[in-house]
């Protein structure tokens, strides 16, 4: 049996087990098709499971993309695919023309709306394809170029809504302009900053953060007044001592309402915790150097005491540094026997998973022979 | 009766507790089911390896070492290892 087989039954196992006691608990049976459903994902994102165990809605995501994509890069599977930018804002038919550069190109355009041919329906039913066939971005081949495309303006209505003014506008202008106008527009994000900005005549952008708002509401105030007839000096020393009064209080609220907490290592019990294993049958390399640096100290008792102190002081730092990292070796298994001969160690270990150059390895039985 | 939870730390442990750590923080299960699951976590692991897995393992590490550290990763560099997998 394979690791990747003994690892999918111990899941099914598991979730076995536990599907009656949790029903009688009263807990839904989709609450543990979503832990073993996240469970297995997890898993094949290791590496520790090779293949996804069957599971009808999960083949069709292998199926490999249709003939006439071949120029497209091969595309991960669509359920285990991370979010990219066609996914997070699904380009619609009409999004298209925004990545037409210059007017002359017309294939990518075409692409999307060609009647696709036979090879599609093969793979219609899965709703991640669709979201592929949309990416296939690169494909150069020539067709007719049809009516539609001369809807332009139409098409890109939906992207660029903020243009609908100037559309009206250049609606009996030639392609240029709206070249032109792609060329900003594919800055992404971006482009609906610029065009804030801009958008405004005259150039006052009204302030968004609230730093100013209580002295602005003061000089509206201080404008008012101004039209009551104060007289000049009076208004400057109110309003200095509102804004001061102010400005106080600003200061105020910020500096309470801020509380940081303290995240740097006043607790570390919290690791130790997690260090407390079962003293009696298991062990692990970390417990076999602990039984092993005992051992050793009592030897050099007689020598040199001093260099011992600060053993234990580096074995502490490894227990409390926190997670191990993902690939450090390890060997989790229960031990049978463990002996010493001079500077010769033997050991038995049985019912063991090694985790070593990244990969799992399971083992019945074990026999060490160290020498150190 | 109490399991032995050091599988835990394994891949599959791993994997599993971090699936539960994201249920249970968007409210999805309690702490207490996620608990059971661990424990029948431990279980069935310790099941499987004594009964599915029958391969034998030989370890050796010749390298005399002065420091515990050293020691663990040498463990890996300079050990010979003779892996028998009976199927």
């Amino acid at each position: 049996m394979t690791t990747s087989t003994v690892y999918v039954n111990v899941v099914e196992d598991v979730v076995k087990k536990l599907r009656d006691q949790f029903r009688s608990e009263g807990v839904d049976d989709s609450v543990l098709t979503e832990v073993q459903e996240l469970w297995e994902l997890k898993l094949m994102q290791n590496g520790a499971v090779l293949e996804r165990p069957a599971n009808p809605h999960a083949r069709g995501a292998n199926v490999p993309t249709p003939v006439h994509d071949l120029n497209v890069p091969y595309e991960a599977t669509e359920e285990y695919e991370t979010p990219t930018a066609e996914m997070l804002f699904p380009p619609t038919p009409l999004e298209t023309p925004m990545q037409t550069p210059l007017p002359g190109i017309q294939e990518p355009v075409v692409y999307q709306y060609m009647p696709q041919g036979p090879s599609d329906y093969t793979t219609v039913p899965e709703p991640g394809v669709a979201g592929e066939m949309k990416l296939g971005r690169p494909a150069p081949y020539m067709q007719q170029p049809s009516a539609w495309m001369n809807q332009r303006p139409l098409g890109v209505d939906v992207n660029i809504a903020y243009e609908e003014g100037r559309d009206e506008d250049d609606a009996g202008i030639s392609q240029p302009p709206m070249t032109k106008d792609f060329f900003t527009l594919s800055a992404g994000k971006r482009k609906r900053e610029d065009f804030n900005s801009s958008y405004i005549p005259g150039g006052y952008i009204p302030q968004q953060d609230g730093a100013g708002d209580f002295i602005s509401e003061i000089v509206q105030e201080n404008e008012i007044h101004l039209d009551t007839g104060l007289s000049n000096e009076r208004l400057k020393a109110q309003t200095r001592n509102k804004a001061d009064l102010v400005i106080d209080s600003i200061i105020k609220s910020k500096c309470t309402s801020q509380k940081i907490s303290q995240v740097d290592g006043t607790d570390e019990n919290a690791d130790d915790a997690n260090e407390n294993y079962n003293a009696s049958a298991d062990q692990d390399p970390l417990d076999i150097n602990d039984a092993l640096k005992e051992v050793k100290a009592e030897a050099n008792d007689d020598d040199e005491p001093p260099l011992n102190e600060d053993d234990d002081d580096e074995i502490d730092e490894l227990d409390q540094g926190g997670e191990e990292p993902s690939t450090s070796h390890l060997v989790l298994a229960q031990f049978e026997k463990v002996t010493r001969t001079k500077s010769k160690w033997k050991c038995t270990l049985k019912d063991g998973i090694m985790h070593l150059n990244n990969k799992d390895i399971l083992f019945a039985k074990a026999n060490g022979e160290f020498e150190f | 009766m109490a399991t032995f939870e050091l599988y835990r730390r394994s891949t599959i442990g791993m994997c599993l507790t971090e699936t539960l750590d994201e249920l249970v923080s968007n409210g999805t299960l309690t702490p207490e089911h996620a608990i059971q699951v661990l424990v029948q976590f431990d279980k069935s692991m310790a099941e499987a390896l004594e009964t599915h897995v029958k391969s034998k393992v030989t370890i050796k590490c010749l390298k005399s070492l002065h420091s515990n550290i050293l020691w663990l990763r040498s463990y890996l560099k300079d050990g010979t290892f003779a892996h028998l997998q009976i199927l």
